[in-house]
């Protein structure tokens, strides 16, 4: 693959586990009910199901390129759906898929609970990288409370665990 | 070069991208724009399927609430029916409570107003005759009630006692064919007697035709009757009419006979007065001197022995009565007696020692016979 190549072709090369449309459709679906599900229940804004996604399919394959490229898309997607600044989620999301593409060049990542623990980890990572974002470039307030991060995070592998298994029935061997 | 940039790929894209979105938010944070175009694009693409999300939903959500979620609401709509049931009662319940206790409170503040004495009574039973106004109270003979007794409320006067028993007592009412009550008009200050109909209304007779009486006047007791105390209220004049020697008024009385629940016995009546009585006359607070001593022609210029040599106010005999009590008077202090001391059947005092005749202003003339002595 080259650098000439387009997202399409990179998201039609390296998610061939997942077909095409089922990952835009799985994407679709996270910013839906992102969106939605906080209106009926008032605690699920505490789930980033975007972040689990992206770090589901950036783990899928061994690219950072498309890693970081579904990352971003999937971060501008959610800022637009939201009333902040655009670019805050997609920043943070592209450098966790992008980093977690790359990991997956040095660990086995098939493992589920392997993945849950990685989920734990990038939403760490997810959420520094949004805290330094807002107050280092923003200059805005931002608090970052870890034991309430950390349960978050845990919370999130939770959800994850149950997500990534559902997913895992329309992934297609290669 | 080219090998440079194959080896930093990744790395480079992941600079720009993330370079490009910076220079985005800096965009949107300097010049205070909004990037429209991407969030309408990110709309336009997620509307119509939270739409069809949100349909779904709605589906769900009318199919559980009025299907589903209706499982066992015959029964919590009986079980909600029972409760509003049993709290009609018990909201019935307290209304009639908190009306018994407030109009407790208007007979015990009633009570402390009136000058008369009397007991709290409730109505128990009405008579069995449809053509008497009879009703029964709870207290009889044993709480001192007796027969003839008045019976009142805060409203009016309500009737009198007719016959006791030891725990209850017989009340006639003011509206029955035979009760009569010696009653007053406010007003004209005429008397009259308030006499039964046998409807929740009476009348007053014989209050002549000349006497104006006004519609809404009011009537209270005379207390001629010696049943009911003066100053209590009946009620007011509802009509007039001239008869042929005497009015014909029509009077509703203050208190609803018909709805009687609690009453007060008079058990020691007090007459008071009515509402514009003049104030009762009050003792002389001017009074001329006493006249001079020794001017008159029969004055007697002594000084009371009880007074003491030192009283400067002297005492005049007005009657025979004064003159028989200062010769008495005499008569002890000269035997050593004092009026009001020693046992029953002790010797009294001589009041003929060294009595004479007092002394006469004239000669008796012709026709005069000299006043004879008196005995003692």
């Amino acid at each position: 693959m080259t650098m000439q190549a387009s997202v399409p072709q990179l998201l039609e090369a390296d998610l061939s586990r997942l077909r095409p449309r089922v990952a835009v459709a799985v994407v679709i679906v996270a910013l839906l009910l992102q969106a939605y599900i906080p209106s009926v229940l008032s605690y699920a804004h505490l789930i980033d199901l975007p972040l689990l996604i992206t770090i589901y399919l950036a783990l899928l394959r061994r690219n950072p390129v498309v890693g970081l490229t579904v990352g971003a898309a999937i971060g501008l997607a959610q800022d637009s759906l939201s009333n902040g600044l655009v670019g805050l989620y997609g920043t943070t999301k592209t450098a966790v898929g992008y980093f977690c593409s790359s990991l997956t060049t040095v660990v086995d990542v098939n493992s589920l609970p392997l993945r849950v623990v990685l989920v734990w980890c990038f939403y760490m990572v997810h959420h520094v990288c949004f805290w330094a974002v807002e107050r280092g470039l923003l200059a805005r307030p931002a608090v970052l409370v870890w034991p309430r991060t950390l349960l978050l995070a845990l919370a999130n592998a939770a959800v994850a665990l149950v997500i990534y298994k559902l997913l895992d029935r329309f992934r297609e061997s290669t | 070069m080219e090998a440079l940039l194959a080896r930093y790929r990744n790395v480079t894209i992941l600079t720009v991208v993330i370079l490009a979105q910076v220079l985005l938010l800096g965009y949107q944070v300097r010049g205070d724009k909004d990037v429209r175009l991407v969030r309408l694009w990110a709309v336009a693409a997620i509307t119509p399927v939270a739409r069809v999300l949100h349909g779904a939903h709605d589906l769900a959500a009318g199919f559980w609430n009025n299907y589903i979620g209706l499982r066992g609401a015959r029964e919590e709509s009986a079980e909600l029916r029972r409760e509003r049931d049993r709290l009609k009662l018990e909201n019935q319940a307290m209304r009639q409570a908190l009306g018994s206790a407030e109009r407790l409170a208007a007979f015990t503040a009633y009570q402390q107003a009136i000058m008369s004495t009397t007991l709290l009574a409730e109505v128990i039973g009405a008579g069995a005759n449809p053509n008497s106004r009879v009703v029964f109270v709870d207290q009889g003979s044993g709480a001192g009630v007796r027969a003839g007794m008045a019976v009142i409320t805060p409203e009016g006067i309500a009737g009198k006692v007719q016959a006791v028993f030891p725990g209850a007592s017989l009340v006639l009412l003011i509206s029955d064919m035979y009760s009569a009550v010696g009653v007053i008009l406010e007003n004209s200050r005429s008397h009259g007697v308030l006499k039964g109909t046998g409807l929740n209304e009476a009348r007053i007779d014989y209050v002549p035709n000349d006497e104006k009486v006004a519609v809404g006047e009011k009537v209270y007791t005379a207390g001629t009757d010696r049943v009911f105390p003066k100053g209590l209220l009946v009620g007011t004049v509802h009509a007039t009419e001239a008869g042929r020697d005497f009015q014909q008024i029509t009077v509703y009385p203050g208190v609803r006979l018909n709805r009687l629940e609690e009453v007060l016995i008079v058990t020691d009546g007090r007459h008071q007065d009515l509402p514009g009585d003049l104030p009762r006359p009050q003792a002389p607070e001017a009074l001329l001197p006493r006249p001079p001593a020794g001017g008159g022609r029969d004055v007697l210029s002594v000084v009371p022995a009880e007074q003491g040599s030192g009283a400067a106010e002297s005492y005049t005999p007005q009657t025979d009565a004064d003159r028989l009590k200062r010769r008495y008077q005499e008569l002890g202090d000269a035997q050593k007696h004092r009026f009001g001391e020693g046992a029953p059947g002790s010797k009294p005092p001589d009041f003929n020692q060294g009595w004479s005749p007092p002394a006469r202003r004239s000669a008796p003339g012709a026709g005069e016979s000299p006043r004879p002595a008196p005995k003692p």
